[in-house]
């Protein structure tokens, strides 16, 4: 190719242009989730009913503040192993619905270059049991030393996710349960 | 100049396109990853430690107690002493067995059962050697053992040897989950009885060997088909002139009432525990000898782990 004058400009600006939109990228944190800890509980007339689950992956997004959270339902560990296997075959259907997910954003402006506790929302697309609500749930997001950690409690409604429960046993188990959510992250070295 | 503003609309469309995937699959990346993370043991491979007749590879939940009451009405068909004076066998009882069975660890069984017939009492072991998981491990394995004696009265001289009321069962029970609906197993079985009756067909055999099939297809949330059937190897059985041996088939309803596990069965097998059936089973299908069964089951939970 012929060289003009102009062409030397041009590669340069070209250069440039490149340069910053993959540096947007990099400068912006992704954060990934290590330490996790979800636990639901639901008080009954005839026994609670709590499982923890420590199997959970987190990812967000400073930049366009995206929050993705996947949580394996077989990964709830009961204190009774039947419980645990009702809870997977007959109310979760886990061979079905894998996982529970949080798609959607974090609302507001947190600076995380500064170390501090903020209270916050997220808002997105709740999926359980493969019915997806649109929720925004509270939480408490803790900025500390180059760490993240997110803290939620929420309830979940039975019948939102259309989990049946069987009226034979309905005394069991209440309509509404709660959940507790502890996510620590560490900053993400982005791929590619 | 044209190449080189293609080369930067290229740029430009790699970075953001780079931006808009990596949104849309980052869902579904996450998903991969905890796939990937998941070895868990598959869960109701059988709802229950029985299917119709024998033995499936689930046991009692760990410091669980499974206290049951089995309960075989007698033969339907008319041909077999059924009909419609006994409501098809609803007056009678083949056979009606009470059993506890405790799980020691969520991998080991303890149980122990008494029947109506022979008046068996019977004590069995189960271990599970290997447990079918998510990726890692294909294949469920069971063994059980089952030591049986028959304490009844001695009214034809066969038990002058005390030896010869006892009987044992032996059993590798390999299964499999294919899916969320299916379950198959195969039940490779061998049995040995002290007693051998000699008579005008030979004389019997101390060991035998049967192969034993179980499935169970689930249909909704709370019902299940099952159906087990065994093969008995065994010539004494198979050519006996006067008595016609039978394998054993049944099949049955599987419904889920949350915490309790009720069969509803149609067996021609003659008894409840494998010591029994696997060696006496003389009713046939086609001649009406099948009788309906059902089991009631309640587990208590023995886990206090300190807490109420």
């Amino acid at each position: 190719m012929p060289a003009a004058p102009t062409t030397n400009f041009m590669k340069n600006s070209i250069l440039s242009l490149t340069l910053i939109l993959l540096s947007s990228s990099l400068f912006a944190q992704v954060w990934k989730s290590s330490e996790n800890k979800v636990h639901f509980f639901s008080e009954a007339p005839l026994e609670n009913i709590e499982a923890t689950n420590t199997t959970s992956i987190a990812l967000y997004n400073e930049e366009n503040k995206q929050l993705a959270i996947v949580i394996p339902i077989k990964g709830f560990k009961f204190e009774k192993e039947l419980m645990e296997e009702h809870f997977n075959e007959n109310y979760m259907e886990s061979e079905k619905f894998k996982n529970g997910k949080f798609k959607g954003t974090l609302d507001g402006d947190i600076d995380f270059s500064k170390d501090g506790t903020y209270e916050t929302t997220a808002t997105g697309i709740l999926t359980i049991h493969g019915v997806e609500q649109k929720r925004t749930i509270k939480g408490t997001l803790i900025v500390k030393k180059g760490t993240l950690q997110m803290q939620s409690k929420f309830q979940i409604k039975l019948e939102d996710h259309d989990i049946e429960i069987p009226k034979i046993v309905f005394s069991n188990i209440a309509e509404v349960i709660d959940v507790t959510c502890d996510f620590s992250f560490k900053p993400q070295p982005k791929k590619k | 100049m044209k190449q080189l503003i293609s080369a930067l609309a290229l740029a430009l469309l790699f970075a953001f396109s780079s931006h808009l995937s990596a949104q849309e699959d980052l869902m579904s990346m996450l998903e991969d990853e905890a796939d990937a993370n998941d070895d868990s043991r598959v869960y109701a491979t059988f709802k229950t430690m029985k299917a119709v007749n024998f033995h499936t590879i689930e046991m009692v939940k760990k410091k669980s107690l499974d206290f049951r009451v089995t309960h075989r009405f007698g033969n339907m068909g008319s041909a077999s002493g059924g009909g419609v004076h006994n409501i098809w066998g609803l007056d009678n009882s083949d056979d009606i067995r009470i059993s506890f069975d405790y799980g020691i660890t969520e991998d080991l069984q303890v149980g122990f059962g008494r029947s109506k017939r022979n008046e068996l009492i019977d004590a069995n072991i189960k271990y599970r050697i290997l447990a079918q998981s998510a990726q890692k491990t294909p294949i469920s394995l069971v063994l059980l053992a089952n030591f049986g004696i028959t304490p009844k009265r001695d009214l034809n001289g066969f038990y002058s040897k005390s030896s010869s009321r006892l009987n044992y069962v032996h059993q590798l029970i390999i299964a499999r989950k294919f899916g969320e609906r299916f379950s198959l197993e195969l039940i490779p079985t061998h049995v040995y009885q002290n007693l051998r009756i000699k008579d005008n067909s030979g004389i019997d055999q101390h060991s035998i060997l049967a192969l034993g099939v179980a499935a169970r297809l689930k249909l909704t949330q709370r019902v299940a088909l099952i159906a087990d059937y065994a093969y008995i190897a065994s010539d004494y059985r198979r050519s006996h002139s006067s008595i016609t041996y039978q394998d054993p088939l049944g099949v049955g309803v599987e419904i889920e009432t949350g915490g309790h596990v009720f069969h509803l069965t149609v067996t021609n097998a003659s008894g409840i525990v494998e010591n029994n059936f696997l060696l006496n089973t003389t009713d046939d299908w086609t001649q009406g000898g099948m009788k309906l069964g059902f089991n009631i089951s309640r587990v208590f939970n023995l886990n206090f782990n300190g807490k109420e």
